[in-house]
């Protein structure tokens, strides 16, 4: 059997430059699968304001920004789409308001991460109509739950979360939701919740030696795990700690599968062996624009290598 | 003017560690050491020049260029393996792998092996001197099984707490850095609290006691052998003579950047990288303005220099350095410690050295570790220099690495001295590791390579039409030839030698050949390394 390359990325967080980036991948490394893992929504919404008179003012990156003229600002917006914020074209009144109206700017975000997400369902229908390589995408815990019935209706975007799907012979499950966070996120379940659903998945799986998991939280007490504490949701000096799942860490000693792939920290890029499971974190720079994955070989149950990539 | 709004998503609170970047950057630039090298080394080399100008000009140029100049580029890429992750993503990864085992690997090991044995003697010396301990226990301090024995043990413990994570490594830090600063303290009050006739009097006692040169003796012989000491108690305005201090200020000023190397673990990098850095170059600029005043105020310009010389010189070829017979020795803190009769205060003093010089051994070691992780992360080495501990939760394997090679680095420098003077690259590091970052500087903003990592730099600010990164770099690089300028012209800063040189480029050509090598290797296996580092271009 010719062994299989595989590209794995997570968190894009909105950033259109890591999604177009990660597209064009697929053929540059040349892989015969590739699987986006969430999160795939941003979390910044950056008011750009018109002053009316062909000029144009936001904040990006903690910086003033003026812009002259149309050409500035159609600059500006690439910028802000590229590390995955969501620019608001509006004005100083609109944004004094919106300042004392959560309900009212949690609408326009969803209404913004709908639009990325569809922006980038196009995309992809455009871009890899001819690839024959199998697209995988699914969201992550800080994603909407209607980010779901737009994956759906891709047509290369294959979705895959909450089932098992076939990846050129090997079984794959994905779970989307994590372990409680301290931001009380889209998709969360308690850990037993988890675990239940894990094994409701995992009893789907007929050959557990090829099968993949493809879960966001990474297992708990792995390296694939570790990000800053938080006291009073501040980071503590010099400290970290393990943030992942206890249900997934029990549900790959349990299973045993072939394969582990997970996101959720982005900080925590690290590959390691669990048994005889190969887990993998590739982490995430959107902020930076940088796609960040992992290029893994895969010989029927046998991991040949495996190489982070940059780019 | 603007805001933006956020919403509740996982890891977007991130919080500063500023005290523990700023240590790390701090405690390198080793300001209680690089008070002494640049009294004592520095007026050996250059007797005329102004401390006082020296210590501003120096340190103006390394907060203005050295330390913008890896705060930028390490903010720009918060990612832990220091000067490899910009030079690699700006210039080219075979330039980035092969300076970063310069630096990371050979340089750190060369400085533990030095520096180790530094906390022994001058380190071990000067301290028991400031107290008055038996010469018996001085001299095993400076003998080959002292330095041996101290500088393994420093050693070990610089190994042992960095194995056990970030988290130990910076307790020790933040204890250590206490009682430097403590010590530093005590003794600057010491020497301002002091005048002139104190000092002359405590000097002229010990040397009544020790049946070594009065003050004005000790001035007097240095200048008989016509070493050109200062005329008077201030020092002139000299500018080349000033410049000349830089090498030996730069020990105090221009370390800072070893916090790139932790880039990846630093809580809000963006704004922590580049302030840690600035805080670890200013804060020694005003210890040394203090200690440059409170220095040539009590003790003079011209009995600086001479002891300077008497400090450095060779005994054999100076009647001066071989009749020179103080007891507590001549080096800088061994001369402030006279000003006080207190026990304690005599011990703070002595302290000083060991305090400001212990750190630099687990600083390397993070770095060399750090450096051999970011190559492994790139595959640019064996899968194992990705190996964290699951006990340790640090890369353990690298730091054993460290370990042994900077272990053989404490026995050559113990029992063959000479081999480590033989391979002096002072020069060749400044000129590496300073000058290849500031040429990254110079091209980051416009490189096709590194493009997306600078349009999501937040450190596009400009001066006018320039970015001022670029002003840094240049800065930086001008920083960067005054010292080679003078580390070329001086032959006593020994900052360079035939084996230093053929040392430095082999390790240059190891580095391009390794990189060479593994990309071949992963070719082999159907896998285009360089794919993974290269700008994807987006669809």
């Amino acid at each position: 059997m010719r062994p299989i390359r595989l590209f794995f990325v997570t968190d894009l967080h909105g950033s259109e430059l890591c999604f177009r980036k990660f597209i064009s991948a697929v053929s540059i490394y040349n892989a015969d699968v590739a699987i986006a893992l969430g999160d795939l929504a941003g979390k910044m919404v950056v008011p750009v304001f018109d002053n009316g008179n062909g000029s144009y003012d936001c904040n990006f990156l903690a910086q003033d920004i003026h812009l002259n003229n149309k050409t500035e600002l159609e600059e500006q917006l690439k910028k802000i789409n590229a590390i995955g914020f969501y620019p608001y074209m509006t004005d100083r009144a609109e944004a004094d308001r919106l300042r004392s109206d959560q309900d009212e700017v949690m609408k326009i975000f969803h209404r913004l991460i709908n639009e990325r997400l569809q922006h980038w369902v196009d995309l992809a229908n455009e871009k890899l109509k001819d690839c024959k390589a199998p697209i995988f995408m699914a969201p992550g815990n800080d994603d909407p739950l209607e980010m779901d019935d737009i994956l759906e209706e891709s047509k290369v975007m294959k979705p895959c979360v909450m089932r098992n799907v076939d990846v050129l012979g090997y079984e794959m499950i994905t779970v989307a939701h994590s372990s409680p966070t301290p931001w009380d996120t889209p998709r969360e379940w308690p850990e037993p919740e988890l675990a239940a659903n894990i094994d409701k998945l995992a009893a789907t799986i007929k050959n557990m030696p090829k099968a993949i998991f493809n879960f966001h939280d990474p297992p708990y007490g792995s390296m694939l795990d570790y990000a800053p504490k938080l006291r009073d949701m501040r980071q503590s000096a010099g400290e970290t700690e393990h943030v992942g799942s206890k249900a997934v860490m029990d549900a790959i000693k349990k299973y045993q599968p072939f394969l582990g792939l997970h996101g959720h920290i982005h900080e925590s890029r690290a590959a390691q062996w669990i048994g005889k499971t190969f887990c993998v974190n590739p982490g995430s720079e959107y902020g930076e624009g940088v796609l960040r994955g992992v290029l893994l070989t895969l010989s029927d149950t046998k991991m040949k290598s495996y190489v982070f990539t940059s780019g | 003017m603007g805001e933006v709004f956020a919403r509740k998503a996982s890891g977007l609170v991130r919080e500063a560690s500023l005290i523990d970047t700023f240590g790390i950057g701090f405690m390198n630039n080793t300001l209680g050491v690089g008070i002494w090298t640049m009294a004592s080394w520095g007026l050996f080399i250059s007797p005329q020049g102004n401390m006082m100008l020296g210590s501003i000009l120096a340190s103006l140029m390394c907060i203005f260029g050295i330390a913008i100049v890896w705060g930028f580029l390490g903010g720009s890429m918060p990612r832990s393996g220091g000067d490899y992750i910009a030079n690699s993503r700006i210039i080219h990864p075979a330039v980035g792998i092969a300076m970063s085992m310069t630096n990371a690997g050979f340089v750190m090991t060369f400085w533990i092996a030095t520096l180790a044995p530094f906390c022994a003697d001058p380190g071990m010396t000067s301290l028991l001197g400031s107290i008055g301990a038996s010469q018996e226990a001085i001299d095993w301090c400076a003998s080959t099984t002292g330095i041996v024995v101290i500088g393994s043990l420093v050693n070990i413990w610089g190994f042992f707490i960095v194995i056990m994570g970030l988290k130990v490594y910076n307790w020790n830090q933040r204890v250590v850095m206490i009682l430097a600063f403590f010590t530093l303290i005590v003794t600057g009050i010491i020497l301002t609290a002091s005048s002139h006739a104190d000092f002359v009097a405590a000097y002229d006692a010990q040397a009544d006691a020790d049946g070594s040169f009065t003050y004005a003796e000790t001035i007097e012989a240095v200048r008989d052998e016509g070493v050109g000491i200062a005329d008077g108690a201030k020092p002139g305005m000299d500018l080349g003579a000033t410049l000349a201090l830089f090498p030996a200020i730069a020990w105090a000023t221009a370390y800072g950047y070893q916090i790139t190397f932790i880039c990846g673990e630093v809580k809000r990098p963006q704004r922590n990288i580049v302030l840690g850095q600035v805080l670890a170059a200013i804060i020694p600029m005003v210890f040394l303005v203090w200690f440059s005043w409170g220095l040539v105020n009590v003790m003079h310009q011209d009995f600086l220099g001479a002891i300077a010389y008497i400090d450095n010189g060779d005994a054999e070829t100076s009647e001066a350095v071989a009749n020179f017979g103080l007891a507590t020795g001549s080096n800088t803190y061994s001369m402030i410690s006279l000003l006080t009769e207190s026990k304690f205060a005599q011990f703070c003093i002595g302290s000083v050295f060991i305090f400001f010089n212990v750190l630099c051994m687990p600083i390397s070691y993070i770095a060399f570790s750090r450096a051999a992780f970011a190559w492994g992360m790139d595959r640019l080495g064996p899968m194992w220099f990705t190996d964290v501990s699951p006990r340790w939760h640090s890369p353990v394997k690298n730091i054993l690495v460290m370990l042994v090679m900077s272990e053989i680095g404490i026995f050559i420098y113990a029992y063959w001295a000479e081999a480590i003077d033989a391979v002096a690259i002072v020069a060749l590091e400044a000129m590496s590791a300073w000058g290849v970052m500031a040429i990254s500087g110079l091209l980051f903003p416009y490189v096709k390579r590194a493009r997306t990592i600078w349009e999501a730099s937040p450190y596009k600010f400009r001066l006018g039409p320039i970015y001022v990164l670029t002003v840094a770099s240049v800065i930086n690089l001008l920083f960067v030839g005054i010292l080679i300028w003078y580390f070329f012209t001086v032959p006593e800063l020994e900052a360079i030698s035939t084996w230093g040189a053929a040392v430095y480029i082999s390790i240059w050509i190891f580095g391009l050949l390794w990189y060479f090598l593994w990309i071949r290797h992963w070719k082999k296996q159907g896998i285009d390394l360089k794919l993974a580092w290269k700008e994807l271009p987006p669809a």
